[in-house]
Order: structure tokens, then sequence, then C-alpha cells
């Protein structure tokens, strides 16, 4: 009887600890707006007839410039969050409504969106916003070559919180990077260099989740999770023993 | 009788010309191919890690007698199944003095190294 008390115990201890369920929010971000808006309209008429000549000519110029926020959410990079985080097996993931132009409210405003329902069924909310996002294109020469190295690149660096929906407190917070670029070596005779920008940015949002992941079970305490871009850089090396002293 | 005791004397010899036990494995003798006997050379404790991917080993040696000496080493690196993983490598010849102890150190050419064996010989 006893024996069946403690299974079913256990039983129950197993089936509470179900992963928490994740919805991970588009990246959000904030940006300045510029419009410049330039309009020139010049009209000129002139008649000229044996007895005299008339003419007239109107300029006119508008010139304005125009800055309004713009608040949004990046639909991409999250797709390969999404898939290290399932790779750690510590939470399940639900989708959460994404913030639109219909929507109202501010989009860092995330204890509103919580309340609004944006993230039903999620017990933490992975937030995201977006620090810094930057294409770089360089072209550099190659000392004693008649060659060019061109390189673009894209860094992207986001800052996340994990927030419970339930207390609003914030289990976990990092800032994660994602780096991704495409080189090519250019010639002089080469016409046109089209550097891959698809693949930069499919690097940058994997760096960007194996970031996030890695960060996330070091801070949770998972630790299950390896990084797969370890392996490479350890030249799949045996592992390290630690010192035996024979006699 | 007399023919017992005899038996007994004679199994006693033959248990002290016996040849000796075989060193334990994974002690720092069994580690040892000593080439011919060694002179006033002794192998102490060793340390043996893997340090980077790459076996490495530091073994003590001591000088018994009063006199330098010398002998010559090479380590012999072997894969899990007991083969050799790497080119022999060349002996190399190392003075002791008096009384001195000293140690050895060295670090696999190859990752694939798993054990070792330490040959010493004195000349």
């Amino acid at each position: 009887m006893r024996t069946w008390i403690g299974m079913m115990a256990l039983a129950c201890a197993f089936s509470v600890q179900a992963a928490p369920k994740v919805a991970v929010a588009d990246l959000a971000y904030q940006e300045r707006v510029e419009q410049y808006v330039h309009t020139v309209s010049a009209q000129s008429n002139h008649s000229q007839s044996y007895y005299g000549a008339s003419g007239s000519s109107s300029y006119e110029e508008y010139e304005a410039t125009s800055s309004y926020i713009e608040q949004g959410e990046l639909r991409k990079f999250t797709g390969d969050i999404k898939g290290e985080i399932l790779r750690t097996g510590m939470f399940q993931l639900v989708q959460g409504t994404p913030y639109t132009a219909s929507s109202k409210g501010d989009v860092y405003d995330v204890i509103k969106r919580i309340k609004a329902g944006s993230f039903k069924g999620a017990d933490y909310v992975l937030f995201g916003t977006v620090s810094d996002i930057d294409f770089t294109r360089d072209m550099n020469e190659l000392a004693n070559t008649d060659s060019y190295s061109a390189v673009l690149g894209l860094t992207l660096v986001a800052d996340f919180s994990l927030i419970n929906t339930k207390t609003y407190e914030i289990t976990s917070a990092f800032t994660a990077m994602g780096e991704g670029q495409d080189t090519k070596l250019v010639n002089g005779r080469d016409i046109k260099i089209s550097l891959n920008r698809p693949r930069v940015v499919r690097d940058v949002s994997k760096a960007l989740g194996e970031d996030v992941a890695a960060q996330l079970s070091q801070q949770l305490g998972g630790g299950g999770y390896e990084q797969p871009g370890q392996a490479p850089l350890r030249n799949n090396l045996p592992r390290d023993t630690a010192p035996v002293i024979l006699h | 009788m007399r023919f017992k005791f005899i038996a007994v004397v004679a199994l006693a010899l033959l248990a002290g010309c016996a040849t000796p036990p075989p060193p334990e494995p994974g002690s720092a003798a069994s580690k040892v191919v000593a080439m011919g006997k060694l002179k006033n050379i002794v192998v102490g404790a060793m340390r043996v890690a893997r340090e980077n991917g790459f076996m490495t080993v530091n073994a003590q040696l001591s000088n018994t007698s009063y006199n330098n000496k010398t002998f010559y080493y090479r380590f012999a690196w072997l894969g899990p199944e007991g083969f050799p993983v790497a080119e022999e490598e060349t002996w190399k010849s190392q003075m002791m003095y008096g009384e001195q102890t000293r140690f050895i150190q060295a670090i696999a050419p190859t990752t694939k190294a798993v054990d070792f064996r330490l040959e010493i010989k004195t000349p």
C-alpha cells in the first residue's frame, strides 16, 4: 500500500513538471522615419507679336522634412530562436498574436499586451527588442594582388527578457547577438558583384538563435544545451581528462 | 617422512626461482619497458592526463647510485587496440647526477593515442 502511494506521488510529481509554455514575441523595434518632400513647379509664358511682346513666368518651390516614429516587429530572425529553444527541451512553444499596424498601444508595453491576451496559454513570454541592426559593406584591397575582397556583413543585437505572464517576474534577461557575413574575392575585371544577402540573413538568424538558447539555458540552469557551433571549433578532439597519478 | 621434507624444500626452492609476478595493470610499472637490466635507474610515479585533446605524460625517474648515470629513453604511443599509432620515436639520452630525481615529459604526437609505454635502457 505504501509503495502504491509512493508511486502515485511520483507520477503526480512528474506530471506537474511538464515543460512550461513560452511564447516568443517577434523582435520589437522603433524607427524614426524621415520624409523629405521637394516639389518644384515652373511655368513660363511668352508671346510675341508684331506690335509687342509679353511674357510671364512663375516659379514655385516647396521643400519640407517630416519625421515620425514607427513601431513594429521584425518578422524575421525569430524562427531560429524558436527552433533552438525547442532543441533545449526546456520549454514548449505557443504562438502569440503578432503586433500589426492595426494593433493599438505601444509595442514595448509588454504588460499591456499580456493583459490584452496577446500571449494566450503561455506561462512565459520571451520578449525581445532590437538594440541595433546594421548592414556593412566593405571593399578591402588585398596587398600585392589586383584583387579585392568584398564583404557584406550584418550584425543584430537584441535585448531579451523572459517574463512570467502571471507575476510579471523577469526570470531571465540577456543581450544576444547574431552575426553573419558573405565575402567574395573580386577582380578588377569583374563587372558586377552581388553578395548573397539572404545567406547573411540566415546566418544572423541562426547565430542569434543559438546565442539566445545558450544564454537561456545558462541562466535557468538547464545546462543540457550544447552550442552546435562549438563542435567544429574544438576540432573534434577527444575530451580532456583529469590527470591521473600512476604509482 | 623424508620424502615429504624433500618435496617441501624443493617446492620452496622452486617458488624462490619463479619469475616475479607481472606488474599490476594500470600501474606505473606496467607502462615501463626496460630493455635489459636497468642499472641504478628507478622509475617512480607518473602523471597521465589528456590536455587539449593530446595525451601527456610526466614520469619521475631517480638515480639510486652516488655516481652520475646516463640512460636512454623513448615513448611508444598506443591506440585503443594496443597497437602503435605513431612512428617510432628516436632514443633520447639523459644524464642524471648521483642521487638525482628528475622528471621527463612527453606529449603524444597524435590525438589517437590512448596508452603509452616508456622504453628505457641504460648503457
